[in-house]
């Protein structure tokens, strides 16, 4: 994904042999040059006042929970026969994509694999889940697979199946969260992170593990915790005002998802990894890390003087800055959850960061808008060239293989305040939701909007972050 | 003598990523502040500051 990024600082260093291509089409940074009316920096200052301004209207006129106790309104229902034929193309579109990794061009932006894992799946689905809800659920290969099989063995063991085993209270999301950090770290750390042989394989490895997952814990059981896209998605979809559950559709306010979030164990590291794996892709991208006197090359250069090769010293140097950014993230986060345990007398800190943690989710969301928006608007018009020649072998099914990219369907500018929106909405929202909750929490109204003074400072924190990373990754 | 130069030369960066963390700052502070009042008014008075959060409407 950020081939062109990794290799110029090997390049800088003259040390990192990478041999990789260019790929300006994959990086998702900013095309064209901005042109703003006001300094980048006074967008953050204009962001806070904005979130002031919204704490300020919660303390006054949201004075008892309204999301926490918000009801569902059924739309309608879908045949059961739907489920089975949309698990189905799920299992399709990943056997193809499966099959496009190993048989079509090692060209990286000539196959329709990467393109899918990145853009489609990584970013488009989380876009998809939070207007539409979950939609992943009904087009997950490997739990479609999963019932499949166990559809057949009940039938052939006559019901004599044994029962899947108790999965583990305390392992909770944690196997969702490293998941997830396995997989940012594929994408932002490993130096083949485009050879599609090497995604389909780990495609393939990913679909095994769910599937003995499944076998031994149980379908449901172990989509909901441990799946790490499906946990993903789900937790975007608890942002979308559509909600799908036994093949029926409900609607209800935006929002309102999110505080039936079950904080099990491992859900606040799951949001942390979310938020901090985005946040590094951004500051991968600044001079602070990658500049020729920045941490990057620095830190690459100690690990070369230790005898590691240019190639692992550059993975070993954005594997420590993922993690680190990953535990930053989660020290906000603590320090806030730290400050409202002092407010309202006997309230035990990993009680309130697991009450708090859903107040992440549109966080979460906000920084993958500001992030990939771009990445989304581009490069995913690659899609209309790469079906009609998915294995980039010539061919030219739909007509639409030599359709390009239209890099002026957005500007610089416009990029830029629809991540400069995204972020204040987002943590208006992270700030509407965890004031309903401090409504449940404390006894009085008093110490909740009190207890959201610190809320405030970490919603303030998070935002002017994301825009000092991105305007960094934007220079 | 390299280490010094670097945060100079780049002094620029650090004025504007400084710009960057200022309203975190300035509302740590205030808000620091309006806590520290907060509690004096609350050991001030005796009891009960407010009403319920459950049951207060608007």
């Amino acid at each position: 994904m950020r081939r062109l990024r990794i290799a110029a600082i090997g390049a800088a260093l003259a040390s990192a042999a990478v041999a990789v291509l260019p790929d300006p089409a994959l990086a998702h940074g900013l095309v064209g040059r901005q042109d703003l009316p006001i300094p980048r920096w006074l967008f953050a200052w204009a962001a806070a006042v904005v979130l002031v301004v919204s704490f300020v209207a919660l303390a006054v006129l949201w004075p008892r929970p309204r999301l926490e106790t918000a009801r569902e309104t059924r739309m309608f229902s879908v045949p059961a026969l739907l489920e089975p034929i949309c698990g189905l193309i799920g299992i399709a579109a990943f056997g193809f994509i499966v099959y496009a990794g190993y048989a079509g061009t090692q060209t990286a932006t000539a196959n329709i694999e990467p393109t899918v894992i990145y853009v489609i799946f990584w970013v488009g689905i989380p876009f998809a889940s939070a207007v539409f809800g979950d939609v992943f659920a009904a087009f997950n290969p490997w739990r479609a697979l999963a019932r499949g099989i166990g559809w057949i063995a009940v039938r052939v063991s006559r019901g004599r199946l044994p029962e899947p085993m108790k999965y583990p209270a305390w392992l909770g999301r944690w196997p969702a969260a490293f998941g997830i950090l396995a997989f940012a770290w594929v994408e932002l750390v490993y130096i083949n992170r485009d050879d599609p042989t090497i995604l389909a394989t780990l495609a393939l490895l990913y679909a095994a593990a769910q599937l003995i997952g499944m076998s031994v814990y149980g379908v449901q059981t172990w989509t909901h915790r441990a799946d790490a896209f499906a946990v993903y998605f789900n937790l975007f979809s608890k942002l979308a005002p559509l909600h799908w559950r036994d093949r029926t559709l409900y609607r209800r306010i935006p929002l309102a998802g999110a505080p039936r979030l079950d904080p099990m164990p491992g859900t606040v590291a799951l949001l942390c990894t979310m938020i901090g794996t985005t946040s590094f892709d951004g500051f991968s991208q600044g001079q602070l890390w990658t500049g020729t006197n920045g941490i990057a090359p620095n830190l690459q250069q100690r690990f070369i003087n230790l005898g590691f090769s240019g190639e692992t010293a550059l993975e070993i140097t954005f594997t420590i800055g993922l993690v680190l950014m990953v535990c930053f993230i989660a020290a906000i986060y603590r320090a806030g959850i730290a400050g409202m345990g002092s407010i309202g007398g006997q309230h035990d800190q990993g009680e309130l960061a697991r009450a708090f943690a859903h107040s992440l989710i549109p966080i979460a969301f906000a920084y993958v808008v500001a992030h990939y928006f771009s990445l989304l608007a581009y490069q995913g018009q690659a899609m209309a060239s790469l079906v009609s020649d998915p294995l980039g072998n010539g061919s030219d099914f739909l007509g639409t293989a030599s359709s390009t990219i239209d890099y002026s369907v957005i500007t610089a500018t416009g990029i830029w305040y629809v991540q400069v929106a995204a972020l204040v909405l987002g943590h208006a929202a992270g700030l509407t939701l965890a004031h309903d909750r401090a409504l449940v929490v404390y006894r009085r109204v008093r110490d909740a909007t009190r207890s959201q003074y610190w809320m405030l400072a970490v919603m303030v924190g998070f935002t002017s972050l994301g825009l000092w990373i991105l305007s960094a990754s934007a220079q | 003598m390299t280490m010094i130069e670097i945060p100079i030369a780049h002094a620029g960066h650090w004025f504007e990523g400084a710009l960057y963390l200022a309203p975190v700052v300035i509302l740590v502070v205030v808000l620091f502040i309006q806590g520290r009042k907060d509690d004096d008014e609350d050991l001030g008075s005796d009891g009960d500051g407010g009403k319920p959060a459950r049951d207060a409407h608007a």
